[in-house]
């Protein structure tokens, strides 16, 4: 036996849990208190010099130990900044390094605190670094499957839970397949780890927490939302009853608020998915597709995800700069450099618009622009790319303004309006007012093919758009297509039930039909 | 004690309401069998029987609703399986059916399940509707209500069901169809003297919910042996790391226990569970997620000798050791598994066609087509077997003759793959007169499946008859359905001048 490595073992574990006593006192708010930092960095150095010195001798349990503990205060005290990912390493190679030399049978209780380490690691891996996201969710989930086995075998409650509670976080996040059935398996893993943690009477806050979480995964349910909602709800509701407020009162906040969120909600009988679950939806759905060489689904997903972003208020934002360059994505795979260049100027445009330097999410500007150098590079036109980037980048602010002008004049005087809007489109192609308008002054000037054409892409844009939907459907009838006339207009209907102009129009539409049909 | 089992996930709790609604629908629409002049013989079912049957459907659908596109997809629960069980009063192998005491198939039982019951003269499988715990009654959706066995002076057991309109006809006018749908009720003492077991769907939570309501079954040898049995025969990898906790009871229990356990047997069941979930477990890509499972080998295996387990374990199960070896891409040990199995049948379809596969990643090609000409004689047989099967069956028996026609599609599907990799072995080999014929046996076949379209257009490309290629492929592409295989066929179809394909609808 090493004594010098066992006395490192014994001072460094006296040293984390110094630290993490500190926290315990119940008379202090323990949200967001680092460690103390003289402890942590005690226990860092004597782990370390406990597993070397283990290693040495050969003494696999004990170096296990050593290198567990060094990994769980790793992971305690990673920060913000790039010192994080270099932490994570670190912890993640000791977790490893400590769950290779043990044998799980005979020591399984250490075993499991490696193999929650490495979650935790793979968790965070997962969050720092995108482009292995998916990756490490995957792998991070297998682990903990193999620590749930430990769990069971052990029979302790706390650890049962403490394995639910990580597989819930881990699962939640994964975009793989089929999202809700993802959040489902979350919601079941975590209810389990909630009964296991009532079971065992104590780590209110844990509880409380993964309660917290398990809300916002029912939040994130796309179907049945008005259950899921409700059932998010009561997550939350039993969450505020368990935390303990004095020391964490911003999680007692967060559940009270998320309460009466739900409450506004449900009575709003607003369903809409969040933001943010949106997007990731979208983007992963297109990622996937394109793996499988689908290019039919994810083209069909960008286009989705364009008319979402043009549903979100304000208009247009962040989302529908996005979507263009999910779009320009598409065509890259594709081999359509064409395509992928208007999305990418549209991309830029829209980003540049709301996006200021200031702003958190202005790197996305930075990244269209790359890709468009790119793909204008792709087309042979590197010579005029400056030129190309300076429109790219006012393109929407200009084009906007230009329909602003001319949707002031378009009532008095539509032939002086056109122009206007010719010029927005001509800058900004996907614009939807300047097409709604510009369809509307060709209705009104006979072009009825012409307006049919700025309805159907102000449509794809705004398939919601009741307006554009009862227009289109007064040029299809004047087409003679009464059929297509009376399908725009209950289309119309069904997104603003009852709406008496809408009615009054179906109602000409079917008495001229009649006629027509008795004549 | 809890009244009844808990809530099942919402998952299932919607696809038992799915069901539950389909047998309401059937109600009084097939004719009863017994008034028929000359009734056929009844087939010989079990409770194990209806559940393999019960899971294949399951799992058939599960594999169609993976190929379709995902909108307006039910989410599911990966995990969900059927799981038998009666009550221990009945002798029944606990590879097949677990057992429990009589009083907790009450406890268990739950909407949708199929529960045969049995007054030792009429035996009767019947749809539970649903379970009325507070007032101590149970409802069940049958096919023929007003003939039920459960009705007074119908049966030995003293049971005097009560028979009703479905939900006391309020749904009358809102729902046309459920008009004249009746439902049978009995009492809980009438369901325990009449129950014989029930087939039900859950996740292997339910295994540890039933440990947690009767504390006591974590020491019966039987339950927990045929609860890990009951996770490995739905032949669902990714289960057997659920199997292991269970198996391992049992093997513990089984060296104190009876003279009547087969306590070999029980180890090799625990084998054969752990080497699965240690390769399920290393697919993802994380080796040390496999370790608890590595190391339970480890640790069983200093304790038995691996021959001895393998020789305990039939050519099946061998085979699918191999074959969650072959999808962690370890092949030596999946080729060590399949050649045990091979040894054991050496004619054994699915064995040799395992072995083929992993033959072809090594390049093996002579081997490949060693196995999988035996394969395709044995697929040969069996589907000549099956067919005769078909045609010697009544024709009245309407569930025989579609588990007929499922099993005769199944065995041609695999017949097809089997050609498929053939094939692939025939041209790696340089042999293409083969090759043609194996494909022209794929477009016989199956014309609507694109693979054997596919090889002859490679079979034409090869040959330089760039022309017949084109048609070839041009037939492929249309009945092609992965998007990838799609795109793959456009590209090689532009490299050989055809004019682009019409994007889907």
């Amino acid at each position: 036996m090493d004594n010098t490595a066992l006395d490192h073992l014994r001072q460094a574990q006296e040293a984390f849990d110094a630290a993490l006593r500190s926290l315990d006192d119940p008379a202090v708010v323990s949200e967001d208190r680092p460690l103390d930092p003289a402890l942590v960095a005690q226990a860092l150095d004597h782990f370390s010099q406990a597993a070397h010195g283990f290693a040495a001798s050969e003494e696999t349990t004990l170096e296990a130990q050593a290198r567990n503990g060094l990994a769980e205060v790793l992971l305690k005290t990673i920060g913000p900044g790039p010192a994080a990912r270099t932490q994570l390493t670190q912890a993640e190679q000791s977790a490893r390094t400590g769950v290779e030399r043990l044998d799980s049978v005979r020591e399984p209780a250490l075993t499991l605190r490696g193999l929650l380490a490495l979650a935790k690691a793979g968790r965070y891996v997962a969050e720092l670094a995108p482009e292995l996201r998916e990756a490490r969710l995957i792998t991070t989930s297998s682990l903990l499957d193999g620590a749930a086995y430990v769990a069971k075998e052990l029979g302790d409650d706390v650890l049962d839970a403490r394995v639910g509670a990580e597989t819930c976080c881990v699962v939640s996040q994964r975009f793989d397949g089929e999202r809700d059935e993802k959040l489902m398996d979350a919601i079941t893993r975590g209810e389990e780890a909630i009964a296991a943690f009532r079971r065992a009477g104590t780590n209110t806050f844990e509880q409380a927490a993964l309660l917290h979480h398990l809300g916002n995964c029912c939040m994130t349910v796309a179907v049945d939302r008005a259950h899921w909602l409700s059932k998010g709800r009561e997550f939350y509701r039993e969450g505020a009853a368990v935390v303990d407020a004095r020391r964490y009162p911003r999680l007692q906040r967060m559940l009270d608020e998320h309460v009466a969120m739900v409450d506004t909600l449900l009575q709003n009988n607003d369903f809409a998915l969040p933001d943010k679950e949106m997007v990731a939806r979208y983007g992963s759905g297109i990622t996937t597709a394109l793996k499988d060489s689908d290019a039919e689904t994810a083209r069909r997903l960008g286009w989705g995800f364009l008319a979402w972003g043009w549903s979100v208020q304000p208009n247009p934002n962040v989302h529908v700069g996005e979507a263009h360059k999910a779009l320009a994505k598409v065509a890259f795979a594709r081999g359509d450099w064409d395509d992928a260049q208007q999305h990418l100027y549209h991309s830029l445009g829209v980003l540049s618009a709301v996006l200021s330097e200031r702003d958190r999410w202005y790197y996305l500007v930075g990244e269209a622009r790359d890709l468009f150098k790119q793909a204008i590079e792709r087309n042979g036109q590197g010579a005029s790319l400056e030129s190309w980037l300076q429109r790219a980048v006012r393109s929407f602010v200009d084009g906007d303004a230009a329909c602003v002008r001319a949707a002031r004049i378009v009532d008095r005087d539509p032939a002086a309006a056109l122009p206007e809007f010719e010029l927005a489109l001509n800058l900004f192609p996907c614009h939807p007012a300047a097409h709604f308008y510009r369809g509307a002054i060709r209705s009104r000037i006979g072009d009825l093919a012409g307006a049919i054409a700025d309805y159907d892409f102000m449509l794809t844009l705004k398939p919601k758009s009741t307006h554009t939907l009862a227009n289109r459907g007064v040029v299809k009838k004047a087409l003679g297509d009464e059929q297509g006339a009376v399908a725009d207009l209950d289309e119309a209907l069904k997104l603003q039930p009852g709406n008496p102009e809408l009615e009054k129009i179906r109602a000409e539409i079917m008495k001229k039909r009649e006629q027509g049909a008795q004549a | 004690m809890l009244a009844g089992r808990p809530l099942r996930d919402s998952r299932i709790e919607t696809l038992a309401n799915g069901s539950k609604f389909f047998s309401l629908l059937t109600m009084n629409v097939f004719g009863y069998a017994g008034d028929d002049s000359n009734p056929r013989p009844i087939p010989n079912r079990t409770l194990y029987t209806i559940k393999k049957k019960m899971s294949d459907y399951l799992q058939a659908g599960i594999a169609t609703r993976a190929r379709t596109d995902s909108g307006g997809k039910q989410p599911w629960a990966w995990d969900a399986l059927k799981f038998a069980f009666c009550s221990d009063r009945v002798k029944m192998p606990l590879e097949q059916v677990i057992p429990i005491p009589r009083e907790d198939l009450w406890w268990l039982a739950a909407s949708d399940d199929l529960v045969l019951l049995s007054d030792r003269v009429t035996h009767h499988y019947t749809t539970v509707d649903h379970v009325a715990r507070e007032a101590d009654r149970i409802f069940f959706l049958d096919e023929w209500p007003e003939r039920i066995f459960l009705k007074a002076g119908l049966n030995a057991a003293d049971v005097a069901a009560q028979v009703d309109p479905y939900l006391a006809g309020v749904l009358d006018d809102a729902a046309p169809g459920l008009k004249n749908k009746k439902h049978v009720s009995i009492t809980r003492d009438e369901f325990l003297r009449v129950i014989v077991g029930l087939v039900t769907l859950d996740t292997p939570a339910l295994l540890d919910r039933y440990l947690a309501y009767r504390p006591e079954a974590k020491q019966d040898f039987a339950i927990r042996y045929a609860f890990g049995a009951a996770l490995m025969d739905v032949e669902m990898d990714q289960l057997a790391k659920f199997a292991v906790p269970h198996l391992k009871a049992a093997w513990q229990l089984a060296g104190s226990k009876r003279a009547d356990v087969n306590a070999e047997r029980v180890a090799a069941l625990f084998y054969q569970a752990l080497a699965i979930a240690k390769f399920a477990q290393l697919f993802p890509g994380e080796p040390l997620a496999a370790k608890p499972f590595a190391d339970e080998l480890d640790a069983l295996l200093v304790k038995v000798s691996e021959q001895s387990l393998l020789d305990r374990l039939d050519v099946e199960e061998l085979a699918r050791i191999g074959n969650a070896a072959g999808h962690a891409r370890d092949f030596a040990a999946s080729l060590r598994y399949l050649e045990h199995a091979v040894g054991r049948d050496p004619a054994h379809d699915g064995a040799r066609h395992l072995r083929a596969m992993v033959k072809s990643v090594t390049g093996n090609w002579s081997g490949v087509a060693e196995d999988l000409v035996v394969a395709l004689a044995a697929n040969a047989e069996r589907s000549r077997a099956r067919a005769a099967e078909r045609d010697a069956r009544d024709p009245r028996d309407r569930h025989g003759l579609d588990d007929d026609k499922a099993r005769l599609g199944g065995l041609r599907g695999r017949r097809c793959e089997e050609l498929e990799l053939l094939f692939n072995a025939y041209v790696n080999l340089g042999d293409f007169v083969r090759a043609r014929a194996t494909a022209e046996e794929v477009v016989a076949l199956e014309p609507d499946r694109a693979s054997g379209h596919r090889m002859l257009g490679a079979l034409a490309m090869q040959a330089g008859q760039k022309e017949e290629a084109r048609r070839h492929l041009a037939a492929a592409r249309e009945k092609e359905t992965a998007p990838g295989g799609r795109a793959q066929l456009d590209q090689v179809l532009a490299s050989l001048g055809a004019p682009p394909a019409e994007p889907a609808a």
